[in-house]
């Protein structure tokens, strides 16, 4: 093993430092290979699961699909994802809703899919034992201790000897007991060597580490092969995990996890609920935002399937489109059912093109030069500009009739304080102006021409700053970036751990980083870099942990 | 004898629907002392400086409410309008002044540095410290619910949208669906009692056997690890008793509300007023004595359609002083007032005990994160306070000449019992406020 020192320029860079203007940074030495990262391990609190990681886990064992989290309370957002494990904590609210949900299930189980939970026809013991421990394996994610068993035995016997209780009223009780546990709410991680002082990184045990699998690329629960794997010990085997690790994205259960990342990291979520100034825009209704959404998603999930590249999603020229979008997008003869199209360039290109992605990103009045360009800046160049300084009032222009929104944003950002960095936010949000707040297509706005010139006006990545016309130009040049596809792979790796990145990722990161980009920036081949990674399959060892 | 006022009942009209006949009157009606309750409002981006403040009279009595403050004409005596009380822990520090503003509210701390991204691009985590109203619930706070936080259109999921804080790090995201609350208060209200007796057994021997397992499950976790079982056995603890306690027998049994596009601009006040019902309600039965109330984020990208208002709340609080455009927030700020007037309405309309209100009894603190949106100000902070739980003089304006925010935080702390002599960042507080 070698030690690696963390270069601070470039890991700032990556895990989108936000103190100031990034500066070049020094050339980085190649990472060393697979296994090899050295230095203490960062630490991931144990994690409890979010809503759509319990919905989609009951749904997988049990067949459960009514979205029993549904009043569970919301997460908080950190880094735009939903799975802080820090910030993610219980409340006396959401044991409430863990009670009433596991009340629901237990019940709702046993009396229509008893055969889920008990996998025999009896009413015996060794029937009940037989509950106890598949039902308490799955949903503990690994074998029950004898602990455990000789503890749900008891409540089941228990249950079973009070009045007129039945065998399945004690297998509904001691279901419940089980959905409440913390060893089903939490993913439980150990490491393989606990107690040591001095290893600063211990491998997780097989079945943390199929967990850990399971939630990253299916959003979900491991299913028995995995944890069949996981308990005979072969997770261990780099051969083994990566072969696992394409079976689960083989599987459909996967595009639940691709969709995890990519809905949170773009918000598509928050397009559906949008909201437009009705005297700007009279034809604005609220069905419009839900369609927007919908497009928004078939085209992820489309380019995901058709394609699956960072490439492919920024460059496809593909949209989803119904009879409520066709007037916005120059389609006519539509339905109700979406239906995709070929758009022709310049008009439109890959995702920084979608409708729902451009209406999210504007103004209720007005397109958003200011949102655009941070987008671009900090979701997909990891580089976010640094705040306004203090004391200065923020206000956007307002609309008029006379100007057009580059005149105007031009004129905001003439203030010396602001000009800093707006310089370098402004002229890539400019790119976008052939896109109104609905994100529909325009070539003049109140009566003058659209001028969609742009410019990236600094980069770590030498071959993206410079100008260009238009979205598409700009599209074509991040898909070809090193830089981005570095990005992504941070943003992906950081919701991978539920937590900041910090110096004892970064060795991982730079062979993540490395993976992706040899793949030619296919997103499989990024999961399987960052399950391969040391960042992934290792957790601190010792009391520190 | 404790009764629902006539007013109460009647509030049916879009709020929660009381079923009527009263069922049981109340313990306390033996004379003894009524308990203490607590509510901290907040209301985002600052006022309409111009027209906030009273115009001050002879003596910190006589002042004179201003247009914006029409609603709370009715309720003057019981207010207190504070001057020149500055909120300087949130003047620098990690994270924008609207962030920093609402997170020091009520813990009087500082932002923790963090990955939230502010309005103005700037970043920062949660607030380093407990809020007033967690601290309160050690104190006052041994009901069936130790205390709600509540939200109307808080959509923010991040440091914009929470007020409430366990602790550092800890943040209490508001409930916004009323029908959730609902829930959370009366649980299994109306339920015979036979049946509720069967399921009342039935979660204690599940709940019991989910703790007996306390031991199984810390065994070989690290420290930090460790706590958090704690805290969530901790969690599941009170939800026993919570459980396995009697319903609310002295209380009318509500309606569950209906269905609420609870998130939803145009819903604002129909929220409003199912949330401000279901209050009331739960101070009548003795619930919960603590609530903190958010009116939206501080990011606040939100219109109020129902007030003219269609874009965002948040830039209407840029405009310049004299911008005409400014006008709509003083409609917005009249219309908090109205809010603040439903809330102290509701109290007054529940008679406690010893012919006292639940007003007599209630501290109502309503304040914002920042004084002047346009200029993001932290100086002379447009706080209001209401209601008699403080034991305090009301119906004053009072100077209180450039003192912190957080003396005002644990003077609240010791009108209900506290001991402590600072709150928040010791560098911003220098002691209890004087002449409350």
């Amino acid at each position: 093993m070698h030690m690696r020192f963390v270069n601070t320029a470039l890991s700032c860079l990556a895990l989108a430092c936000l103190a100031g203007c990034p500066k070049a940074p020094d050339p980085e030495p190649p990472p060393p290979p697979m296994g090899e990262c050295d230095g203490v391990a960062e630490r991931t609190p144990m994690r409890l699961l979010t809503r759509a990681e319990y919905d989609n886990t009951v749904a997988d064992l049990f067949g459960d699909t009514s979205n029993l989290s549904r009043d569970f309370p919301r997460e908080p957002v950190v880094h735009g994802f939903d799975n802080d494990a820090k910030s993610l904590q219980v409340t006396d609210e959401s044991v409430t809703r863990y009670l009433e949900a596991a009340e629901a299930l237990a019940s709702s189980v046993v009396s229509s899919r008893r055969a889920r939970v008990v996998p025999c026809q009896t009413t015996t013991a060794a029937c009940a034992e037989q509950f106890i421990t598949t039902t308490g394996r799955r949903l503990f994610r690994r074998s029950i201790t004898i602990e455990e068993k000789a503890a749900f035995t008891t409540f089941f016997n228990q249950v079973l000897a009070s009045p007129q209780a039945t065998f399945d009223a004690a297998v509904e009780w001691t279901l419940q007991v089980m959905l409440q546990s913390p060893q089903f709410l939490y993913r439980f991680e150990e490491g393989a060597v606990p107690g040591s002082k001095w290893d600063m990184r211990t491998p997780l045990v097989d079945t943390e580490l199929a967990t850990r699998l399971s939630y990253l690329l299916w959003a979900s629960t491991p299913d028995d092969a995995l944890l069949d794997l996981a308990e005979a010990g072969q997770l261990a085997d780099p051969a083994m995990l990566e072969a696992q690790a394409r079976r689960l994205l083989a599987d459909a259960r996967a595009d639940r996890g691709r969709m995890r990342f990519f809905s949170l990291w773009l918000r598509t979520g928050d397009v559906g609920g949008l909201g437009k100034d009705l005297g700007t825009y009279p034809s604005f209704t609220p069905a419009l935002a839900k369609a927007w959404q919908t497009s928004l998603e078939l085209f992820l999930k489309d380019s995901l399937r058709r394609d699956g590249t960072l490439k492919g999603l920024l460059t496809s020229d593909r949209l989803f489109v119904n009879q409520l979008m066709g007037p916005y997008v120059n389609q006519a003869g539509l339905g109700a059912d979406f239906s995709p199209v070929t758009m022709p360039e310049p008009q439109r290109l890959g995702l920084l093109t979608q409708p729902g992605f451009l209406a999210r990103l504007s103004s209720p009045d007005q397109s958003s030069p200011i949102r655009r360009g941070i987008f671009v800046l900090e979701k997909l160049m990891c580089q976010s500009p640094p705040p306004p300084p203090a004391g200065v009032a923020i206000t956007p222009p307002l609309p008029n009739t006379g100007t057009t929104t580059r005149e105007r944003f031009q004129q905001h950002a003439s203030d010396a304080t602001c000009a800093g960095c707006h310089r370098l936010i402004d002229p890539v949000g400019f790119g976008f102006e052939n896109y109104d707040a609905l994100g529909a297509w325009r070539t003049t706005e109140n009566g003058k021409p659209i001028d969609a010139s742009g410019e990236i006006v600094s980069a770590t990545d030498a071959t993206l700053p410079g100008a260009f016309t238009g979205v598409p130009q700009l599209a074509r040049r991040l898909a070809e970036s090193r830089q981005v596809h570095d990005c992504v792979a941070s943003e992906w790796t950081r919701f991978a751990m539920g937590r900041d990145l910090g110096a004892g990722d970064a060795c991982s990161l730079a062979q993540i980083q490395e993976g992706f980009s040899k793949s030619q920036g296919r997103f499989d081949d990024l999961l399987v870099a960052i399950v391969m990674s040391d960042t992934f399959r290792t957790r601190p060892a010792g009391v520190a942990r | 004898m404790k009764r629902l006022s006539r007013r109460v009942v009647l509030r049916g009209a879009g709020g929660i629907a009381v079923a009527l006949p009263l069922l049981a009157t109340d313990s306390r009606a033996d004379g003894g002392p009524s308990p203490r309750r607590f509510i901290a409002s907040y209301v985002p981006n600052g006022v309409f400086t111009p027209q906030w403040f009273p115009t001050p009279g002879a003596s910190e009595t006589e002042f004179t409410l201003g247009p914006i403050h029409q609603p709370l004409v009715p309720y003057q005596r019981h207010l207190l309008f504070t001057r020149n009380l500055d909120m300087n822990v949130a003047i620098q520090g990690a994270g924008e002044m609207h962030q920093r503003g609402l997170g020091a509210l009520l813990t009087g701390a500082k932002l923790n540095t963090g990955t939230f991204i502010g309005n103005d691009g700037s970043s920062s985590g949660w607030a380093k410290g407990r809020s007033i109203d967690q601290e309160l619930v050690g104190l006052i706070g041994q009901t069936r619910i130790p205390s709600l936080q509540l939200g109307v259109n808080c959509q923010e999921r991040d440091v914009s949208g929470v007020m409430s804080y366990s602790g550092n790090d800890g943040p209490l995201l508001p409930q916004n669906d009323p029908r959730v609350t609902f829930r959370n208060l009366f649980m299994d209200a109306g339920q015979p009692p036979q049946m509720l007796d069967e399921v009342q057994r039935r979660r204690k021997s599940v709940l019991d056997a989910v703790l007996d397992q306390v031991g199984i499950v810390k065994r070989r976790m690290g420290v930090v690890d460790q706590q958090r079982l704690d805290a969530h056995f901790t969690r599941v603890r009170d939800l026993e008793k919570r459980v396995t306690a009697l319903p609310p027998g002295m209380c009318p049994t509500p309606m569950p509300p209906g269905e609420v596009q609870f998130l939803t601009e145009a819903a604002m006040p129909q929220v409003a007023k199912l949330q401000l019902d279901l209050v009331t309600l739960a101070f009548q039965c003795d619930l919960t004595r603590i609530v903190t109330i958010m009116w939206s984020d501080a990011k606040n990208h939100r219109g109020m359609p129902f007030l003219g208002i269609s874009s965002s709340v948040h830039n209407i609080t840029h405009y310049g002083d004299s911008d005409p455009g400014r006008a709509k927030l003083l409609d917005r700020d009249r219309w908090q007032m109205q809010q603040l007037a439903s809330i102290l309405e509701g109290l007054r309309s529940v008679t406690d005990a010893n012919g006292t209100t639940l007003l007599d009894n209630t501290l109502v603190f309503q304040g914002s994160d920042v004084s002047r949106g346009n200029v993001h100000s932290h100086d002379d902070m447009p706080h209001i306070l209401a209601g008699g739980g403080g034991g305090w003089r009301m119906g004053r304006f009072v100077r209180f000449n450039g003192q912190n925010h957080n003396n005002l935080l644990v003077s609240i702390l010791r009108a209900f019992g506290g001991t402590q002599l600072s709150w928040g960042d010791p560098a911003f507080c220098t002691g209890p406020l004087a002449g409350l």
